[in-house]
């Protein structure tokens, strides 16, 4: 899916860079991410500006072989980033990125969005992230709170009932209450959890 | 990635992400946070996002 949206940015001027946080992963910095991010932004130019490319020489020499220093990336992403008309820069599950190294991942993202008015910032995380992302993006940043609605459920469920069930073990009556009292039952939590935090 | 048509297209008619995906570069707001609990769908919903770059270009010729 990520594929389709790259191949249909690559036309007209627009990138989509994606990473994810997980609480798993080997190495999880700020110099990881956004080498991740910068990477894919690269390989979106076509071809690599001159810019890019010097910068990209100039940090190689700099550091001597060692691996590149997080202002190197940042340096290099912003020139990246205003090579192209709009950019969307997707980091997944936030909660997941140590909480030591969040300051330096969140300082980083402010200078990108100062830098390249271009580019666009998605974020997901747990409620807990949301005061980080007040803090850092002081009227910059939109906050929606996702929950699985009824209408959503109601579609998943529909496709799976067509898809998974025994023929013999479902009836007319049996899938009616199914549709009906599971979307009920989960939205119903949702909104009370909602009134309950806010 | 394992997912449903048309589950979340909800979000890509809020507001909110309207003014982030299509908003002019200065001034807008750069930056959309998504957040919920474990497990509501933060993750596909990004997943749902050719038809705002689609529209966007549109728009924009």
């Amino acid at each position: 899916m990520i594929d389709t949206l790259c191949d249909q940015a690559d036309a007209s001027n627009i990138a989509v860079a994606c990473v994810y946080c997980d609480f798993n992963a080997r190495e999880q910095s700020a110099t990881a991410l956004f080498g991740a991010l910068l990477k894919q932004v690269v390989s979106a130019l076509e071809p690599i500006p001159d810019q890019v490319q010097k910068a990209f020489g100039d940090s190689k020499r700099g550091v001597g072989g060692r691996r590149l220093l997080l202002p190197d990336i940042l340096k290099m992403l912003s020139k990246s980033l205003s090579c192209l008309r709009r950019v969307f820069i997707c980091i997944d599950a936030l909660d997941e990125f140590p909480a030591k190294h969040r300051p330096e991942l969140w300082e980083s993202l402010q200078q990108i969005i100062l830098k390249c008015t271009n580019t666009r910032l998605f974020l997901t995380g747990r409620l807990h992230i949301r005061g980080e992302v007040q803090k850092y993006f002081p009227g910059s940043a939109n906050m929606l709170r996702i929950s699985s609605g009824a209408r959503d459920i109601r579609l998943y469920l529909e496709m799976k009932l067509r898809r998974e069930f025994e023929l013999d073990a479902m009836d007319k009556e049996l899938e009616a209450d199914i549709l009906r009292i599971i979307p009920e039952v989960v939205s119903g939590t949702y909104v009370f959890s909602q009134d309950d935090e806010l | 990635m394992d997912r449903m048509p048309g589950v979340g297209d909800w979000l890509l008619l809020t507001n909110e992400f309207i003014r982030w995906n299509q908003g002019a570069d200065a001034g807008a707001k750069h930056v959309l946070f998504c957040y919920g609990d474990p497990g509501v769908g933060k993750t596909y919903l990004r997943y749902g996002w050719q038809l705002p770059l689609n529209s966007m270009d549109e728009a924009k010729q």
